[in-house]
């Protein structure tokens, strides 16, 4: 049939151009996305807020055999990234394990132990296991938005180097960010 | 092109059959105010480590003391259900169903709330007033990860006599 195309083409341009009229008049709702999008870190205690401290005891005698010390107390460690559908987000949780190293807290000592001797255990598979590399920014996981993320870490030293006896401490520093 | 008609008809079909076949939609251009502007925001601001997902990406958005005027003029001592309803395609949202408006009002309507796509009762009984007019608090949430621009909506009341 020609001409029926455009005969109802001007019907529905008419149409739609009334329905278009009747709502301009309508009560109508803007909500602007005005939540800024958001990261946030939680390592250890979430009420003390406290650097958590990890506690390896080595009998005497057994120093460097090869047996591994696991710490008693896992780290609860959570993660959080939240935006809008409009801009999803990827955040990296990374971890510096170079910049404080073991060092031996007696006096006159300069005896160390490297941080890749650490290692942790997940224990729901939300934060990979894995062991420290010493590096400043060994990349650990990464997430999408928006969600959380939790896990318990549990910490194991891996007791393979003959080194002088002492209190060590050092400190690793995890970083959630989004580049 | 026929295609394109069809699917254009079925739009329009889709748009005129939104107020059920015997409900008659009522005019609130009487309304004082036309724009409500209300920004989202996270509804859960802090402590949110205990939160599950739906609570974390959790967006709200006030309106206060919006006044809506209805013309019932012609349904004057009837007895009507007035309703208020949202349609499914609410434009910045991927998935309006997760949409959800509440409200409380100052008597005359009744409070409630409703997800996009569906419509609650406001109001039952005779119809006295010729304008019937009504002041909301409303609140809408919304999952943030459903929107991907800002939001426009525009609740249509109608009214079915009985």
């Amino acid at each position: 049939m020609p001409g029926h195309y455009p005969h109802t083409a001007l019907k529905t341009l008419l149409v739609g151009s009334a329905l278009w009229c009747a709502a301009a008049d309508a009560v109508t709702f803007n909500l602007p996305n005005r939540a800024n999008p958001r990261i946030q870190i939680t390592v250890g205690d979430t009420q003390k807020k406290i650097i958590s401290q990890v506690v390896f005891t080595v009998p005497p005698g057994q120093v460097g055999n090869g047996s591994p010390v696991t710490a008693a107390t896992p780290v609860f460690i959570e993660l959080l990234i939240r935006a809008s559908g409009a801009n999803p987000l990827t955040g990296f949780l990374t971890v510096n394990s170079i910049e404080k190293p073991l060092q031996n807290t007696d006096p006159g000592s300069s005896s160390s132990i490297p941080f890749s001797e650490v290692s942790w255990t997940s224990q729901d598979g939300n934060i990979p296991s894995g062991t420290f590399q010493g590096a400043i920014d060994q990349d650990i996981v990464s997430f999408q938005s928006s969600q959380g993320y939790s896990d318990y870490l549990t910490f194991t030293y891996a007791n393979t180097l003959l080194i002088e006896s002492g209190t060590y401490k050092g400190q690793v520093i995890y970083t959630w960010a989004v580049p | 092109m026929g295609g394109s008609m069809t699917r254009g008809w079925l739009l329009l079909a889709a748009l005129v059959s939104w107020v059920p076949a015997h409900a008659e939609r009522l005019d609130d251009s009487l309304s004082t105010q036309q724009q409500y502007d209300a920004d989202l925001v996270w509804k859960q601001k802090y402590n949110t480590g205990n939160l599950d997902n739906r609570e974390l990406n959790a967006l709200v958005a006030q309106a206060r003391h919006v006044e809506i005027r209805l013309n019932t003029a012609p349904y004057v001592g009837q007895r009507g259900r007035i309703f208020i309803s949202l349609p499914l395609d609410i434009r910045g949202a991927a998935d309006a169903s997760a949409l959800r408006m509440s409200w409380t009002t100052n008597g005359l309507f009744s409070n409630g709330s409703l997800t996009a796509g569906n419509r609650a009762r406001l109001f039952d009984g005779e119809i006295t007033e010729r304008v019937m007019t009504e002041v909301f608090d409303i609140t809408f949430e919304i999952d943030a990860r459903q929107i991907f621009s800002d939001l426009r909506l525009e609740p249509v009341f109608d009214i079915e006599i009985y």
